[in-house]
């Protein structure tokens, strides 16, 4: 298992190289990186920060995570407020494409909103996908800081849909 | 008749006289260590869920709503269509078992129809950890020996009695899904490219030939001719494309 520290910086180095994809893998271990490239007339603007992908989804030997915590870094990202630069955050990903549910009905209070603290195992939101219906569970203790998409939108795989701030 | 035995799937079985939903009841006892394939059976459901407001017609002890528990974590995320597949092709066995003859076909994605009139309906709901399928409550509401509907739903709603002048037994019914359904998950979890699809496709109404369909809003002409991994209905259009849609960009005329 490699530290942090050496994620970083694979995740630097990604970031001012060319590539789109890094994958390495070791004994019991493997990472995947994936970058979006800007639009080829914006090639001058800072890169939207690297986002790690999740795990394999072979058994493993420790907790697959959706997506490591990441530092927002300084030149974060768009999509995440600077303000919470240096925080502990974590971005919730979507498991799957289809359509996001903030609650389990129109009538019903949604799962969680802005501020709320979540636990592990508790209910996030619900993905639709053809008729099958997907609750989705935090995997992390902490705070929302950020909602990132609207509900009953439609979401890629992937796509970030929390912001959390880890406890 | 045979009756074939499901290893696991059924096994423990739940029965009440009247639940509001089993699939609501299954979802309460998921964390309580329940084993995979655990069966809850209501013989009158009060609140069976169906899409939005479309809540399920029951008449009680004439119609069968039943849950099972599945864990099917071997599913890559992107393949969990194949759940609908695998349920929908055994209900279409089950039915085909009592009744060779009948004409059952999966309307796309999951209702089942007998002579275009819906006879069973299947809530599928799903629980995800750390980016992973974590548990599957396979949902079955099927009008087995119900002898009426409310009038606005003769055109659109039957049972297995009204289609085939015959009472069914409930529980050989569930024994001989229950193995069938078995049989097709440790199919799929032993051999994940085993041609599921390809018998789902082969029970799709409509599946390859010319029909009537709504989308952008006009009517037109288009062909099924398949699903995509995501379960997107693939039709080919008279001008030679192929057409992908989601669930509320298509209606069937």
């Amino acid at each position: 298992m490699m530290d942090f520290k050496s994620i970083q910086e694979i995740l630097r180095f990604v970031s001012k190289s060319e590539l789109t994809e890094v994958e390495i893998e070791q004994k019991d271990f493997k990472l995947k990186v994936k970058r979006q490239l800007p639009d080829v007339h914006m090639v001058q603007a800072p890169y939207a920060a690297p986002a790690l992908m999740q795990a394999p989804m072979q058994a493993m030997p420790m907790p697959a995570p959706v997506s490591a915590p990441v530092s927002a870094p300084a030149a974060g990202d768009s999509t995440s407020a600077s303000a919470e630069s240096g925080k502990n955050l974590f971005e919730y990903r979507s498991p799957i494409i289809g359509t996001f549910y903030r609650a389990s009905g129109p009538d019903k209070d949604v799962f969680v909103k802005v501020g709320d603290t979540v636990r592990k195992g508790q209910v996030l939101c619900i993905i639709e996908a053809m008729k099958l219906f997907n609750e989705i569970e935090s995997e992390v203790e902490g705070k929302i800081v950020k909602i990132l998409v609207e509900n009953s939108q439609p979401v890629e795989y992937d796509q970030p849909l929390f912001l959390i701030e880890l406890s | 008749m045979k009756q074939p035995s499901a290893l696991f799937l059924g096994n423990t079985r739940m029965e009440f006289e009247s639940l509001d939903s089993t699939n609501r009841y299954a979802r309460s006892i998921l964390d309580s260590g329940t084993p995979e394939g655990t069966l809850i059976l209501a013989h009158n459901q009060t609140a069976g869920k169906g899409l939005a407001s479309n809540t399920w017609y029951a008449q009680p002890h004439k119609n069968l709503s039943f849950s099972l528990i599945l864990y099917p974590r071997h599913l890559p995320g992107n393949q969990i269509f194949l759940l609908t597949c695998m349920v929908s092709l055994a209900m279409v066995k089950t039915v085909k078992n009592f009744f060779p003859e009948i004409p059952v076909q999966i309307k796309w994605p999951n209702d089942i129809l007998i002579n275009g009139k819906k006879i069973c309906g299947i809530l599928i709901e799903n629980t995800w950890k750390s980016n992973q399928l974590h548990t599957s409550i396979i949902g079955i509401g099927v009008n087995l020996n119900t002898t009426e509907f409310p009038e606005e739903l003769q055109a659109k709603a039957s049972s297995l009695f009204l289609e085939t002048s015959q009472e069914t037994d409930s529980n050989a019914f569930i024994n001989v899904f229950c193995s069938i359904l078995e049989a097709l998950y440790l199919q799929n979890r032993n051999n994940p490219r085993s041609d599921l699809k390809q018998h789902y496709l082969g029970a799709l109404w409509k599946y390859q030939e010319w029909s009537r369909f709504e989308w952008d809003g006009a009517i037109q002409d288009g062909m099924i001719i398949g699903v995509d991994t995501g379960g997107k209905l693939a039709i080919q259009t008279r001008e030679n494309a192929v057409k992908y849609f989601d669930l509320k960009e298509i209606v069937y005329h």
